[in-house]
């Protein structure tokens, strides 16, 4: 038996387990979440290729699993990648407890994190671009709500990740051919053209981030987050893999400055276009995409620390945007929207789903005391002088979020008529660990330096 | 077969019919149909770089793919929804003025073949950019559910021509036929959807 076989097994049980619960929706979060769990503390502590005493017998569980003349490896240079994206995906399904985003959730959530997962283990590592396109698909399966009649962001979804598949694969075929050794400067202009295209579909840079608001309108706020935390982590991780298999591309220092560029004007323009919005799961999914601006400063710092912070950041990120959906979604079960009008004073109502919003909200903007601050704190430091545009770009996106948080909380707590209504223990459970889980990782920032390690399969960049 | 080599023209031309037709028709029997057909003449130009049994995986997952569609159509009717006020202008002089504006440029383009695949035929690469540049086109345009699905799969057709030539390997083959089915299946969900399957109407308290 191999490790990528285990992991496909448990996830197809935990997806069929969770698919046959979903009329029990409470169950079938239990089951995803502890499934999710199950297979990423495997994917992290399972003794690779070494033999073991199991049930009386001696085991041995091989990295490698061929299928149709390609091969899925778990090794020391991804086990922490994909372990990390199975704890993230358990976090995620736990919250759903509370946030109840569909009947469906669970199983295509679950198809989707296996999709992600095969992209990491995949050899050669370019029919990731495959297995992304397959998790998109589960992704729209997850944001598609029947009775909503817009289908817009979805099937903008799934047009841009087909895009970027396609880019992928011929870049990754460029860049095979290639090699190491970076061909003359127009090959290598062109494939690294043809891999900006497709990780700026990844990770949403505009104009590819049409379809984040266009969902954010219609789509389940959770489900919108659980969508939008898989397939950044997924482009992330797979930008990492390229940069970290290819010397000239990581000696390509205009594509590193082009790259802190990019997520320059996504923390200025997502800020401000938070700012500006009147719904707040389209402040949130701006606000997002400011966030995702911070990751590509990052990776444009081209340090060792950088890529590091880089995956801390998408740790962070996933924890505020949970908590915020979460508490936006019980919000929503109370008015008819979510718009200004709508949840004014409904904070006074449900004060603990809007201090989980509120509190999400400020760890996407990266505010002192939330999830979203450390690694800010340490991307400044490392950025000190030297990039002083992307130092300023950061304050100011983080200034204007933090600005429109406390614009909604304003919102959400002004007098309306009717008090506080009650609310079920496992919510107010939910909401309260959530808001807690966004302080602790503000007020210890050592609690990032085991997730720093999902990095540290990239031994090219992580020397 | 020298003869799918020799006759190669007659796809690439068939290809670039089928995906402007595709653009304008509204009938959504008769884009189902052109969309087969399509299938077909893709599979076609595919077998210029493909062993024929290979290539006709494609064809076959792209038929499935149009049964798949054309099932999900019949259960909510043949009629096709009107495009959303206030979006683009659909009326059929501006898709046709459209296809054919699109289809000059990708001539242009696609004419003396592609250098950075030398090893594609120039024919089968004008096929190939016909199918990618008016599937663009498709998606670019169009709002409907079934619409975008065909313009998505038209793309996804032209890339495979190309790149059968780059990787001809089963495993490929057989990846790419997967996502054909997919994108078929999620469509056909967008436009049907699962009863039930919605939040608010969960069966527990």
């Amino acid at each position: 038996m191999s490790a990528p076989a285990v992991i496909a097994l448990g996830t197809l049980a935990s997806a069929v387990l969770a698919g046959l619960l979903r009329g029990r929706l409470r169950a079938a979060a239990a089951a995803a979440a502890l499934g999710s769990a199950s297979i990423g503390v495997f994917a992290l502590a399972v003794r690779l290729e070494q033999p073991f005493l199991g049930l009386g017998l001696s085991l041995k569980i091989g990295s490698t699993w061929s299928l149709l003349g390609r091969s899925l490896i778990l090794d020391e240079g991804n086990r922490a990648a994909v372990g990390f994206l199975y704890l993230a995906a358990a976090f995620l399904f736990g919250g759903s407890w509370v946030a109840r985003p569909g009947r469906y959730f669970h199983l295509a959530g679950l198809a989707a994190v296996g999709a992600v997962a095969a992209s990491l283990m995949v050899r050669p590592f370019l029919f990731a671009a495959i297995f992304l396109e397959l998790a998109a698909m589960g992704a729209v399966l997850i944001l598609a709500r029947p009775g909503r009649s817009s289908r817009r962001g979805a099937l903008r979804l799934l047009a841009l990740y087909t895009m970027a598949m396609l880019t992928a694969l011929l870049a990754g075929w460029r860049v095979e051919i290639l090699g190491a050794a970076g061909g003359t400067v127009e090959e290598a202009l062109q494939a690294t053209v043809l891999l900006g295209v497709g990780f700026s579909i990844l990770m949403v840079v505009p104009p590819f981030h049409h379809w984040l608001p266009a969902e954010a309108d219609a789509a389940h706020p959770y489900a919108l987050a659980f969508v939008a935390i898989l397939l950044q982590s997924a482009g992330l991780f797979f930008l990492l893999r390229f940069l970290d298999g290819y010397q000239w591309l990581r000696d390509n220092f205009a594509l590193y400055e082009g790259v802190r560029s990019i997520g320059a004007f996504m923390v200025v323009a997502g800020g401000c276009m938070a700012a500006a919005q009147a719904t707040f799961s389209r402040t949130v999914a701006y606000a997002l995409i400011a966030d995702l601006g911070v990751a590509l400063i990052s990776i444009g710092g081209r340090t060792p620390q950088g890529y590091q912070l880089a995956v801390g950041l998408l740790t962070a990120h996933a924890i505020g945007l949970a908590v915020c959906t979460l508490g936006l979604t019980v919000l929503r079960s109370r008015t008819d929207g979510d718009h200004v009008a709508a949840l004014r004073g409904t904070g006074r109502k449900a004060p603990l789903a809007a201090a989980a919003a509120f509190a999400g909200l400020l760890s996407l903007a990266g505010f002192p005391l939330t999830a979203g601050f450390p690694v800010r704190w340490s991307l400044l430091q490392s950025l000190e002088s030297a990039d002083l545009t992307s130092s300023l770009a950061i304050l100011v996106g983080a200034s204007v979020v933090a600005a429109s948080a406390l614009r909604w909380l304003g919102i959400l707590i002004a007098e309306e008529a009717g008090g506080e209504t009650v609310q079920p223990i496992d919510e107010r459970i939910f909401l309260a660990g959530g808001v807690f889980f966004c302080v602790l990782f503000g007020t210890f920032p050592q609690l990032f330096a085991g997730i720093f390690e999902a990095a540290r399969g990239f031994t090219n960049l992580l020397p | 077969m020298p003869w799918i080599r020799d006759l190669v023209l007659i796809p690439a031309v068939a290809a670039a019919l089928t995906a402007g037709l595709l653009v304008v028709l509204d009938d959504r029997r008769l884009t189902l149909a052109t969309l087969a057909a399509q299938y077909l003449f893709a599979a076609w130009l595919a077998a210029a770089s493909l062993p024929p049994g290979v290539a006709a995986v494609k064809l076959v997952s792209g038929l499935l793919a149009c049964i798949v569609l054309a099932i999900s159509v019949a259960a909510m009717g043949w009629r096709a929804p009107g495009e959303r006020a206030g979006a683009l202008p659909t009326g059929h002089a501006f898709r046709w003025i459209a296809v054919f504006l699109v289809a000059i440029v990708a001539f242009a383009v696609g004419r003396d073949g592609w250098s950075a695949i030398p090893t594609l035929e120039p024919v089968v690469a004008l096929g190939a950019m016909f199918l990618l540049a008016l599937g663009m086109l498709q998606i670019g345009i169009s709002e409907d559910t079934l619409r975008v699905g065909a313009g998505i799969l038209t793309l996804l057709s032209g890339f495979e021509v190309a790149y059968a030539a780059v990787e001809p390997s089963l495993a490929v083959v057989a990846l790419l036929a997967s996502v054909h089915l997919g994108v078929a299946l999620v469509v056909s969900y967008l436009l049907v959807g699962i009863p039930g399957a919605a939040a608010g109407q969960e069966g527990e308290g």
